[in-house]
């Protein structure tokens, strides 16, 4: 019972909070300098991390395939189908973990820190919505940079894919390529960036929430960073299967 | 300027004011004196609006905090000031950022315009040579200032100081006293003072206010806590006695 009024309470709060976001977004209320901030902060400093664990991924994915694909004479379609995968569900995914594991983290107990430390009754106090100052430009810079990321870290994966096909299989630049046209189409890279902004939004939403209800010291903001990161995993994957079977 | 009416407010099942009732005078500065966990921290916050009663009223200057939206809340907090116990300065930004705070983000002023002024304020209060240090590399006395500063600078009608001497050494405790005295005094402001430093009620204050389980009593000058034959202020001052004699018989040898 105490498991399920939790949940309905975060919910309800992570609901609540984009609510308040949403209005001031629409209203305008965003602060340039704090926004490119955050968008340096979240984004530009992620994209090493996100390129290398994508990059790993392509070429374990391509490991795994090309030598089986090669055997049945389909070497030429590893790069197509590894693209096809990856924009679909591989990119937003793994760069989605990566962005909740590091920035995520970051974000709650940064937010935690300043609830318990009295820095966002500061922050009232001193006539500023909270909202305003922290969460508004984190979530507008969620959703721009993560599909940034995504790009750099699509072509990590790329790349990391071919090379690992040219060395198993010989496949050249070309062959590797060549049946992108083919199984790949706008479809896809859309539906890449409509799940990395949304998983963007919710990372930087759930994180920020986490850190508002922190409570009891040090011991309580390592807990709310747990739980923010393990519901953004959750989120992640749930959200991508419901925006896979809407876009499908 | 500030009156509490019969404010009551619990957190949980914990009622931490009764019916609490006083007011604090124009111009003057207030000590707010109790118990510790008596809800005397409790008040500024009432006065803030960070929290609302169950019960009562709160006015600050002719308004209801306690019934005001959080947007009406943001621009009635314009008039008043906050010093936290622990300082509260945002970790991630310098001593200049802290103090330029609200020029920049709530007066949305360019930074040019802003730092002339907060170096000026800087200067005031000892700080010039700190401007570029984050909070974590200033001792307790220099957080304290910058606090000041931080809400100084909007020179705002009414200050509220959450125990401003705690955790600083004797000769800290001295200098942060007499800076709030003097910056009282230049900037004109009503102050409500929450702390358990007598010396430093004796030195500042007006007038003190008694928190004592649940409700407030009015004790008057900080001098009339020895000769107030109020039960619930024989009580307190019982506990304080010795440091009351001792510090009253050093500043009458002083006069």
């Amino acid at each position: 019972m105490r498991v399920i009024t939790s949940a309905l309470e975060t919910i309800g709060g992570i609901t609540i909070l984009s609510g308040r976001v949403a209005r001031m977004m629409l209203r305008g209320g965003i602060n340039l300098r704090l926004l490119l901030e955050q968008m340096v902060l979240l984004g530009v400093n992620s994209i090493p991390i996100a390129v290398i664990v994508l990059s790993f991924a392509g070429a374990v994915f391509t490991f795994v395939l090309a030598e089986e694909l090669a055997s049945r004479g389909a070497g030429s379609l590893v790069g197509g189908l590894q693209l096809l995968v990856f924009l679909q569900e591989m990119i937003p995914v793994f760069s989605g973990i990566v962005m909740a594991g590091k920035i995520g983290a970051a974000i709650t107990s940064e937010i935690g820190t300043m609830k318990i430390s009295e820095q966002l009754d500061a922050l009232r106090a001193l006539s500023t919505d909270p909202d305003w100052y922290l969460t508004v430009p984190r979530v507008l810079a969620g959703i721009i940079m993560m599909p940034v990321v995504a790009v750099f870290a699509g072509y990590g994966s790329w790349f990391a894919g071919y090379a690992m096909a040219h060395n198993q299989i010989g496949l050249r630049y070309s062959q590797f390529a060549s049946a992108v046209d083919s199984l790949v189409s706008m479809h896809d890279f859309r539906m890449c960036f409509v799940k990395c902004m949304i998983f963007g939004a919710t990372i930087v939403l759930v994180s920020c929430h986490s850190g508002y209800v922190a409570q009891g010291g040090a011991a309580g903001v390592g807990k709310a960073v747990t739980n923010g990161v393990v519901l953004n995993i959750v989120l992640i994957f749930l959200l991508d299967l419901l925006v896979t079977m809407v876009m499908g | 300027m500030i009156s509490f009416e019969g404010v009551q407010l619990s957190f949980g099942s914990h009622q931490v004011l009764r019916d609490v009732s006083f007011s604090v005078t124009s111009g003057q500065m207030t000590a707010v004196l109790g118990p510790s966990g008596s809800g005397k921290s409790t008040i500024l916050r009432l006065i803030m609006g960070l929290i609302r009663p169950q019960q009562g009223r709160v006015i600050v200057d002719g308004e209801d905090v306690t019934k005001m939206s959080e947007r009406r809340l943001q621009r009635s907090r314009r008039k008043m000031g906050m010093v936290f116990q622990h300082n509260a300065l945002f970790d991630g930004l310098n001593v200049a950022e802290n103090v330029g705070f609200y020029p920049t983000y709530v007066e949305k002023r360019p930074w040019k315009q802003v730092l002339p002024e907060v170096e000026e304020l800087l200067e005031d209060l000892g700080l010039a040579d700190s401007a570029q240090k984050l909070p974590g590399e200033l001792s307790g006395g220099m957080r304290r200032r910058v606090a000041l500063a931080r809400s100084l600078i909007y020179r705002p009608k009414i200050l509220l100081y959450d125990e401003p001497t705690t955790g600083l050494d004797p000769y800290m405790t001295e200098v942060v006293a007499e800076l709030i005295a003097e910056m009282n005094e230049k900037y004109a402001v009503t102050g409500v003072m929450v702390s358990h430093d007598l010396p430093t009620v004796y030195d500042i204050a007006d007038h003190v206010v008694l928190i004592a389980e649940g409700q407030a009593t009015v004790v008057g000058h900080p001098s009339e806590l020895l000769r107030s034959e109020k039960p619930e202020v024989i009580g307190f001052a019982s506990s304080w006695r010795r440091h009351i004699i001792e510090y009253s018989g050093e500043m009458s040898k002083e006069e």
